[in-house]
């Protein structure tokens, strides 16, 4: 009964948080603010719809899988989001927004 | 309870592959593509987990997996093929 009221809390959290980083997809004006959209809050509802999962069937089995996929997540995430931010910054040469305020490197 | 709220969710997560996909059509760069593919990777892991739930059963976890590690190659051999072209030296 209160495994089932969790788990329908972690479900809500997660497509909201799945919804939201879809919607930013769509709707953000630039390459770099897009990958923000994307990494963060893509990775946050994942972790929710799997901590669901865990909250409601109740199985070694899964929650075994679940937390190798979030640890797995949380690390490689970011990582390639950082590697498409490299390439497409110093090799494609993609511009900023037009109202970018601070810009780190000179080009 | 849980089995409608699945239900609902599992349509919202179809909502979010459509929106990814509007993105890997129109995106005006290359990175674009890629990381809305990466977009629809993450929903795809998100509905296999809800399906889960929905059925009450526990076959579906391997996929999750599997996704998780073949979206993550694909993403960073792309990013080695966007930076310089050798992917494999």
């Amino acid at each position: 009964m209160i495994a089932e009221i969790i788990a329908v809390f972690f479900l809500l959290l997660g497509t909201f948080f799945m919804l939201v980083g879809s919607i930013g997809l769509v709707r953000m004006p630039d390459l770099y603010t897009r990958m923000h959209a994307v990494t963060k809050c893509a990775t946050l509802g994942v972790t929710g719809l799997l901590l669901a999962a865990v909250f409601s069937l109740a199985s070694w089995n899964v929650t075994i899988k679940v937390a190798l996929a979030i640890s797995f997540h949380f690390l490689t995430n970011p990582v390639g989001a950082h590697m498409i931010a490299r390439a497409s910054y110093h090799h494609l040469r993609v511009k900023f927004w037009h109202k970018t305020i601070a810009e780190e490197w000179d080009r | 309870m849980i089995q409608t709220v699945a239900y609902y969710c599992l349509i919202a997560l179809f909502a979010g592959i459509a929106l990814s996909l509007v993105r890997v059509i129109i995106g005006p760069t290359m990175a674009d593509r890629a990381m809305a593919a990466d977009g629809i990777t993450l929903n795809l892991i998100g509905i296999a987990a809800v399906y889960s739930i929905y059925l009450d059963t526990t076959y579906y976890f391997d996929l999750v997996l599997v996704f998780s590690l073949l979206g993550f190659v694909g993403i960073v051999t792309f990013a080695k093929f966007l930076g310089g072209g050798r992917v494999v030296e």
